[in-house]
């Protein structure tokens, strides 16, 4: 009877896991929070950046430096330092999409309004709407489709319509609730691009030291690799401003 | 020689006809592989530098082809409108082999505000027009800025475009049909229209099937009805046709072997194949019938041995004719045409001089032909129009001589008149899509011929930039510039947008700078090279009037001349130069292939004849009948393009065979009357006949072109059967009139 008992409830539970959509999409949503919750409990954060811009057609590379300072997801200051021609150009992000471009040579800064998402940023292959300034389970909602060996799979749609995405494929690491890997399907719901992280553990906390973006169609990569990563330093919001952006 | 042939045919009869068939089977089969390419560009001689530098744009800029889509309505700025375009745009976006796309719903639109500038769709969530009212203010608003009107919308706002760029290495045409198929399928509720060189590439492909599959039969049909009217037999319809289609099966299957493509040129092949192919067949049947030996075979082997060289050698005059194009084209498509006309040619000789025979030795005809040349004198072709022909040649010839010497300086004075045309717009009838595009796109957005500027130097140096933006400034002050666009406009206007004017800065570090926003942007590898060691200037180019290339060229040269800098190089190329090239190589093409046909026909005409004299009278019909087709062409405005220029080397090449096969008559009866009015008598009406019905079954198939839907088709199909209209005239009545005069010059001689 208790044999016959776990059996029904193992199959029942395997029944609603893959076949109940509501199950799915609860679950899923939890565990995007989950997600969440690992990307965003940091604070703040500065590093050194090295962005790697390949073409894939013909293997050229172009390398260029800078320096980050971040506080929360949507508060965050660029500051190129190599090449030499881009030495002293800074971008500084700010809530609502609000973005500004200091060029040294020309003073002042100027304030950017970007209202394509699909446009994109600092010169990657990231769209401003790839950027990680919104929490993701405010932007999706997510149905577990599947796992592997060490991720779950989700299927991401996006709760907006202005989207350049139909949905997001999201391979969320069992252990530690990062994630490992993005597939971006345009609204066609072919494959486009595709990003995958690297986290590591800096003070108990997982923080992404490299990430990769591949664009399928461009036929071009950006990665983004950081290193002297220190979090939680108590940035205060008087750094993320204009004058501060134009160094004054 | 020729007896051995003939008896190596009878004796292996069956053999020649099985293997005929199979042969005919393998080449039908290899047709399958035939492909069409109707794209001029891959037609272009790979040596010329304007052609390379064409070529190296498409490679380096991402696609020197631009796809078109028109919207036409009153108000393209209405919600409904707008929303068509929208899903134009998407549809064309998510097709394979589509590069970039650029509408009303998403371009980017750089709007400077004080501190702040907005790079954004011009058309977004935020301003899409939910209400008539909403769509008049941003109608007003969008009329007044300066980068979309006249590149996306017309200054009128009634029409739009989708401009879309290829892939590089992708099949553009074949992306293009694809496009076609979809936006049909979404059945846009206001009037559209296709643009750019890869549609009209495919629609000329279309027009090459439809023609293929409606006009080859209909040739077919009716050289069958004229055939049997002629002939009244079975045997006079069904072996000349089938010489002609097997010809035809084996050259294109030849052709598909060979890896070559069939083009808007070769496609009238079969037709030309056709008319000409049927004709060995013919003398060949003539022949036979005309024997009088009791045994069949012997028929055959007579025949053979008196028909077998002429057949040889007016399928020479012939192929030579189209061979001439190997030699003179500037093409490859015309080059192409000739091989396979040629080819062709060869083909329905042999089949007539080899399966004929051999069908006829296995299927021996149960008529006698004795009464033969009884019923021709009474045939209704000898009674109404050879005899008249007849004594009007022996009764006014010198009026008729003075008849043609008016045509001809009548003519002289129309070939002074000869215009040219390149442009593959019209090559279409005026209610045809292309056309009405084409005429949207002159009115509205300044042509659709793009013109590059190519700068080889640093693209981010002051003095490149400055060189570029000078030059743009020029160009526009030629009437043949509507808009020109370039890397050094976005440098200067980013410039004004930070702070600066609208210009080039001084200092290279603050180009540096502004290049920082246009790094990785999509659009502008259309402008710029990776290495930034190229540039170009788009120029939208109005190819308005003759020689509008040539004379923008002259326009440009004191101006770069004055301007030349060792720091960079600058070189010009796009499609209006590229037709001048051809433009220029129709008339080099014509005299080239014209005078290799000309010179060959004449010595073979003279080998034939055994005097240089005799080949050269034979030519005077034909010679006189080309100058007749250029001038009418001149009087009659029909231009020289890619495919009349093919004309008269062609009609010189068949219109020949009807001067040689009265001289060979009018050389066979002299001897036997040795009175010269009696052999003209004897050939006009019986090589007459031959002529004259090969006249009607040739000028029945050439006039089916004239129902082609491609304009120059239908000129060319006029045009040969204007010219066998002239070359059988001119062999009845000129070459007897010649023949006369040469008779009486010697008698003149003789008495002194």
């Amino acid at each position: 009877m208790k044999i016959k008992f776990v059996t029904l409830f193992t199959l029942t539970t395997i029944l609603m896991f893959n076949f109940n959509p509501v199950f799915s999409q609860k679950n899923g949503n939890n565990l995007l929070k989950k997600m969440d919750n690992t990307m965003f409990a940091i604070k703040d954060k500065t590093a050194d950046i090295k962005m790697v811009l390949t073409n894939l057609s013909n293997r050229k590379e172009k390398i260029k430096l800078a320096t980050i300072i971040q506080k929360d997801a949507n508060k965050k200051i660029f500051r190129y330092t190599y090449p030499k021609v881009d030495s002293g150009i800074a971008t500084l992000s700010l809530p609502n999409n609000e973005i500004y471009l200091y060029l040294p040579l020309f003073k002042k800064p100027k304030k950017i309004t970007s209202i394509a998402e699909g446009n994109t940023f600092n010169q990657s292959d990231f769209s401003v709407e790839d950027m990680a300034t919104k929490k993701y389970s405010e932007k999706y909602l997510a149905t577990l489709t599947g796992s592997n060996d060490s991720a779950y799979i989700l299927k991401l749609t996006p709760k907006s319509p202005d989207t350049q995405y139909s949905y997001l494929t999201l391979f969320l690491n069992k252990k530690f609730f990062y994630p490992e890997k993005f597939e971006f399907y345009n609204l066609k719901g072919r494959k486009v691009k595709e990003s995958v992280f690297h986290f590591i553990k800096i003070d108990g906390y997982w923080v992404s030291d490299k990430v990769s973006m591949i664009n399928l169609k461009k036929k071009h990569s950006t990665s983004i690799i950081m290193t002297n990563i220190k979090i939680n330093q108590g940035l205060k919001d008087t750094l993320f401003t204009v004058d501060n952006l134009a160094g004054k | 020689m020729v007896k051995i042939f003939s008896k190596l045919i009878i004796k292996y009869r069956w053999f020649i006809v099985v293997l005929t068939v199979v042969i005919t089977a393998f080449f039908g089969y290899q047709i399958k592989f035939l492909q069409i390419d109707s794209n001029v560009i891959d037609s272009l001689p790979k040596t010329d530098t304007v052609v390379n530098l064409f070529k190296e744009v498409g490679k380096q800029f991402g696609g020197n082809e631009i796809g078109m889509i028109i919207l036409k309505d009153n108000n393209v700025l209405t919600p409904n409108v707008l929303k068509t375009v929208k899903t134009i745009t998407d549809t064309v976006a998510q097709t394979d082999g589509i590069l970039s796309v650029t509408s009303l719903t998403n371009v980017m639109n750089l709007k400077v505000e004080g501190d702040n500038f907005q790079v954004g769709q011009l058309i977004n969530s935020t301003n899409w027009p939910k209400s008539e009212k909403e769509a008049d203010s941003l109608r007003d608003e969008i009329l007044k800025n300066k980068m979309i009107v006249g590149n996306i919308i017309s200054k009128d706002g009634k029409a739009t475009l989708i401009i879309f760029t290829f892939t590089h290495e992708v099949n553009a045409q074949a992306v293009s049909e694809n496009i076609i198929r979809k936006i049909k399928k979404i059945n846009p509720s206001v009037p559209y229209y296709f643009a750019g060189s890869t549609f009209l590439t495919q629609y000329i492909a279309d027009v090459i099937n439809h023609d293929v599959v409606t006009l080859i039969p209909i040739s077919f049909l009716l050289i069958i009805i004229i055939l049997f009217f002629s002939f009244h037999s079975v045997r006079g319809v069904v072996l000349p046709i089938l010489t002609a289609g097997f010809a035809i099966i084996w050259g294109m299957g030849t052709f598909a072997v060979l890896g070559l493509k069939l083009s808007m040129v070769s496609n009238n092949v079969p037709i030309i194949i056709l008319a000409v192919g049927t004709a060995y067949a013919i003398h060949v049947l003539n022949q036979v019938s005309r024997q009088k030996e009791s045994n069949h075979k012997n028929s055959i082997i007579e025949a053979l041995n008196i028909i077998a060289i002429p057949v040889v050698l007016t399928a020479l005059t012939t192929m030579i004719g189209f061979l001439s194009f190997i030699f003179g084209a500037y093409l490859t498509m015309i080059r192409d045409f000739g091989i396979l006309a040629a080819l062709g040619t060869f083909y329905s000789a042999f089949l007539a001089l080899v399966f004929v025979p051999a069908l006829l030795a296995l299927f021996p005809s149960r008529k006698t032909n004795v009464n033969n040349n009884k019923k021709e004198r009474k045939h209704i072709l000898s009674l109404y129009i050879l005899l008249p022909i007849k004594k009007a040649v022996l009764n006014h010839s010198k009026l008729i001589l003075w008849l043609w010497i008016g045509l001809l300086l009548v003519s002289i004075t129309g070939i002074f008149m000869i215009k040219r045309s390149v442009s593959v717009n019209g090559y279409f009838k005026a209610n045809h899509p292309v056309s009405i595009g084409s005429k949207i796109m002159d009115e509205n957005f300044g042509g659709m011929k793009p013109v590059f500027v190519v700068f080889k130097g640093n693209m981010q140096s002051p003095e490149v930039l400055k060189g570029m933006l000078n030059l743009e400034k020029y160009m526009k002050e030629s009437p043949y510039v509507t808009s020109t666009k370039s890397i050094a406009d976005i440098v200067a206007q980013l410039n004004k947008a930070m702070g600066g004017t609208n210009t080039i800065p001084d200092d290279a570090a603050k180009i540096g700078q502004l290049w920082f926003l246009l790094d990785q942007q999509e659009n502008i590898k259309q402008l710029v090279t990776e290495d930034l060691d190229q540039g170009i200037i788009m120029a939208k180019f109005k190819d308005s009037g003759e020689n509008a290339s040539q004379k923008f060229t002259n326009f440009l040269q004191p101006y770069l001349k004055a301007n030349a800098s060792k720091n960079y190089s600058i070189t010009i190329t796009g499609m209006p130069f590229v037709n001048a090239r051809l433009d220029k190589s129709l008339v080099n093409s014509q005299l080239a292939s014209l005078t290799i046909a000309i010179f060959f026909v004449i010595a073979i005409v003279s080998l034939i004849f055994n005097s240089f004299f005799k080949g050269l009278y034979a030519s005077i019909p034909i010679l006189t009948t080309i100058a007749i087709l250029y001038g009418a062409m001149g009087i009659f405005g029909i231009p020289l393009n890619v495919v009349t220029v093919l004309v008269a080397s062609i009609a010189m090449g068949i219109g020949i065979d009807y001067s040689i096969h009265f001289l060979s008559h009018y050389n066979h009866t002299l001897k036997k009357y040795s009175n010269v009015k009696l052999a003209i008598e004897e050939t006009i009406l019986v090589s007459g006949k031959a002529i004259f019905i090969n006249f009607i079954s040739v000028t029945a198939g050439f006039l089916v072109l004239a129902f082609s839907q491609l304009i120059p088709m239908v000129y060319f199909g006029i045009l040969i059967a204007f010219s066998m209209f002239g070359s059988m005239l001119g062999a009845l009545t000129l070459l007897p009139i010649t023949m006369l005069m040469q008779n009486n010059n010697e008698n003149k001689n003789d008495k002194k």
